[in-house]
């Protein structure tokens, strides 16, 4: 479908008839860059055929050949898509070859994030051409986010594009397990605990109909959460990524801290600071106890036991925190 | 243990390094920002406008001709294209394939007022016209707008930023001046989109349900202090204490805690890695038993980056919460694990990696909101000086405005 770029622009007779519009930098410019000479004439090729605004087989090639060089050209992703669109309208290319050059450059060129912008433009338009083939699809996508995370489990682009994915497709079914899967592997992958809780709690809203209320269900849920929570919790005590995720489990299920006091005082037992593991638990305790006013002693321990051994870096702010409980006494 | 000699900004390689970015060709290797041209110009200038020598390193012949670049960018149908790269010539002015980007119009903007310009050419009302139209439904904004009136760009958080600061610096805090009678954001429905955005975590992310990043953290923050909705009752945050916390966790020993198990991180960060140790670098404490270096990861769990120690720091310092963090960690990691030696800041505390034009400003940046000795001091909201932004704020037009 891309056409391999022609070794010279002005001597290819796909391109004669086009007269190349040179980059008119101006004086004084800011940030010139020392172009290749590649990329000046491909360039120049791409203004000429982007002012007529043509749609045509020969827009596929040059842009791919600019995208190669510069992947975060972003006019150039618009410009391209819709060629694309117009000519698999025309029956003249098949839209899943595209996903092929997609998956040829995401692999290479792991920070773009055009590429993913393009990506759900190509994949709607699948879609929308063969509702039937809609699951297959799907199943591709996630393999090929597979080997994107091989490369970096925390590609944030990926992860964004995952989300709109599973959601656009209702695609929520093995979500939950290929996430258990990553944080076995990982548990500090805090990307994966991320779509952990997009799963469990965007999912469950999406599945939920508008006017309906808690469902039964959802306390076994919050349930099964905290179980995972304390087993990844007594792998790595000092992993930020659990206790966060804790934090936001009983938030929206609008259980108290205080209902994991107990969990809490396993690693970080205020007697006895010699036996503390976490810092994370010495956190959320202060909280607890800053709940309280008869309490407040003991968060202030808390506190002052992260400023000056378990969390040092972070005196200032757990001296700011001491500060505001003693002002509201 | 000793702790070593007390860092230094080595403010003469930093001048070089920037007028070396201005003044010659940036190597080949920019290709990939080559549609960001005026954003990197913007980091240039405000660089040494940071540095304190914009003025007295630059000619006034220079700078007019900067500025005359600047313009030459603006489009006729108002708003700034993102580099000449797009510019279609004379004949196709107007084209869907060559329109105003919302970033690069504030990025326009901001480095024409570290200029000295007076905006007096910028076509102010086509600008403001355009920013409803790339507001969506749902509040936040696209990067620009497409042929057909579509909205082109993903939900993002650096575009809310730039659209809420273009609008800002053109119409003022109260958002009812400079041009009469032109269409409003909706700023309740910017305020409704960031706050859709924050994590589970209390950072913000991308969307509703993304994972919590100190980059857009920061747009955010940014924004909601340009709409003058950051104050503890009223804004867009589920509540201060909660992203205080967040933002203060992303301070960290240089050598951050990713993919270790718990007995090999803290053994690298009590002895150091295994390179830093046969560097005879091995991370060590102070006297106060905190870590010398501590810069900033970007999301729970990640490593130490230059730019997070400004994306980091400026939304704390809009939160009026800096001093909260460590200030002698992050100025040791910046000054010496990042600063390069000819000048600028590299991304990675790793040796071998080339100082770039953005982490070398967010290096500068972050310094200077610590007020670092030689550095102009920071705007944390607008990302350019102190003495720009009172420069904007004393212009007739602004002053009248924004009564």
């Amino acid at each position: 479908m891309n056409q391999p770029p022609p070794d010279s622009y002005a001597s290819d007779p796909t391109w004669a008839d086009l007269l190349p519009l040179p980059q008119d930098d101006g004086q004084h410019p800011l940030a010139q860059i020392a172009y290749t000479e590649e990329y000046t004439e491909a360039m120049s090729y791409l203004r000429a055929i982007m002012a007529k605004n043509e749609h045509s087989p020969r827009v596929l090639q040059v842009t791919a050949h600019i995208i190669e060089m510069n992947p975060a050209h972003y006019t150039i992703w618009l410009y391209r898509a819709k060629t694309l669109l117009a000519l698999s309208a025309a029956g003249e290319v098949q839209l899943g070859c595209e996903l092929e050059f997609l998956n040829d450059l995401a692999l290479r060129h792991q920070k773009n994030y055009q590429i993913w912008n393009h990506r759900q433009t190509v994949v709607e338009a699948i879609a929308a051409a063969a509702p039937a083939e809609q699951e297959q699809l799907v199943r591709e996508e996630k393999g090929f986010m597979n080997s994107m995370f091989e490369r970096d489990e925390k590609n944030y682009h990926v992860w964004s594009y995952r989300q709109w994915l599973v959601r656009r497709f209702k695609a929520w079914d093995g979500e939950l397990s290929f996430v258990a899967a990553l944080l076995e592997r990982d548990v500090r992958n805090n990307s994966a605990w991320n779509h952990r809780f997009f799963v469990v709690f965007g999912g469950m809203d999406a599945q939920r109909g508008p006017e309906e209320g808690e469902r039964e269900e959802e306390g076994e849920v919050v349930e099964r959460e905290v179980r995972f929570i304390e087993d990844a919790v007594f792998i790595a005590p000092q992993n930020a990524s659990s206790w966060n995720y804790l934090r936001g489990v009983l938030k929206k299920a609008h259980r108290p801290l205080s209902s994991v006091e107990s969990m809490c005082l396993v690693y970080a037992p205020l007697d006895e600071p010699d036996k503390i593991t976490s810092s994370h638990a010495l956190d959320l305790l202060a909280d607890i106890y800053t709940e309280k006013t008869e309490e407040h002693g003991k968060a202030v321990k808390a506190l002052e036991l992260l400023a000056a051994k378990f969390d040092p870096i972070r005196a200032n702010y757990w001296n700011y925190r001491v500060g505001l409980i003693k002002a509201a006494a | 243990m000793s702790t070593p000699a007390p860092p230094t900004l080595q403010k003469p390689k930093h001048i070089k390094y920037w007028l070396r970015c201005l003044r010659t060709c940036l190597p080949s290797d920019y290709t990939s920002t080559d549609l960001n041209r005026l954003t990197l110009g913007f980091f240039c200038i405000a660089a040494l406008d940071l540095l304190g020598c914009l003025h007295t390193e630059t000619t006034e012949e220079d700078r007019a001709g900067w500025i005359n670049w600047i313009y030459k960018n603006q489009l006729p149908i108002g708003g700034f294209r993102g580099s000449p790269a797009t510019d279609l010539g004379k004949g196709a002015d107007g084209s869907e394939w060559d329109p105003p980007i919302v970033p690069a119009s504030f990025f326009a903007l901001a480095a024409l007022v570290s200029l000295g310009d007076n905006l007096e050419r910028v076509k102010k009302r086509e600008l403001l016209e355009l920013l409803p139209k790339v507001q969506r439904e749902d509040g936040s904004f696209g990067e620009w707008l497409g042929g057909d009136g579509q909205i082109i760009g993903g939900s993002d958080m650096r575009f809310v930023y730039c659209a809420v600061a273009i609008r800002w610096i053109l119409r003022g805090r109260e958002g009812k001046g400079v041009v009469e009678g032109v269409k409003d954001i909706n700023v309740e429905g910017v305020v409704r989109f960031i706050r859709s955005a924050e994590s589970y975590e209390h950072g913000i992310s991308d969307k509703a349900f993304g994972e919590a990043h100190a980059g857009l953290t920061y747009c955010a923050i940014g924004a909601l202090a340009l709409l003058g909705r950051l104050h503890p009752t009223s804004d867009g945050l589920s509540t201060h204490a909660n992203i205080l916390r967040w933002l203060t966790s992303r301070q960290v020993p240089s050598q951050a805690q990713d993919e270790l198990r718990d007995e090999e991180y803290e053994s690298q960060i009590t002895n150091g890695t295994e390179q830093e140790i046969t560097a005879g670098a091995a991370i060590t404490y102070g006297a106060d038993g905190r870590p010398l270096w501590a810069g900033f990861n970007g999301r729970c769990n990640k490593k130490t980056d230059t730019c997070y120690s400004f994306w980091v720091c400026g939304s704390l310092d809009m939160m009026k919460k800096l001093h909260l963090v460590d200030f002698s960690g992050n100025r040791r990691f910046l000054l010496e694990k990042t600063q390069h030696f000819i000048g600028g800041f590299a991304k990675l505390p790793v040796p071998g990696t080339p100082p770039d034009i953005l982490h070398s400003f967010m290096g500068l940046a972050s310094l200077a909101l610590m007020r670092e000795e030689g550095l102009n001091r920071l705007d944390p909201t607008l990302c350019i000086s102190m003495q720009a932004k009172e420069r904007l704020m004393s212009m007739d037009w602004w002053r009248d405005a924004a009564v």
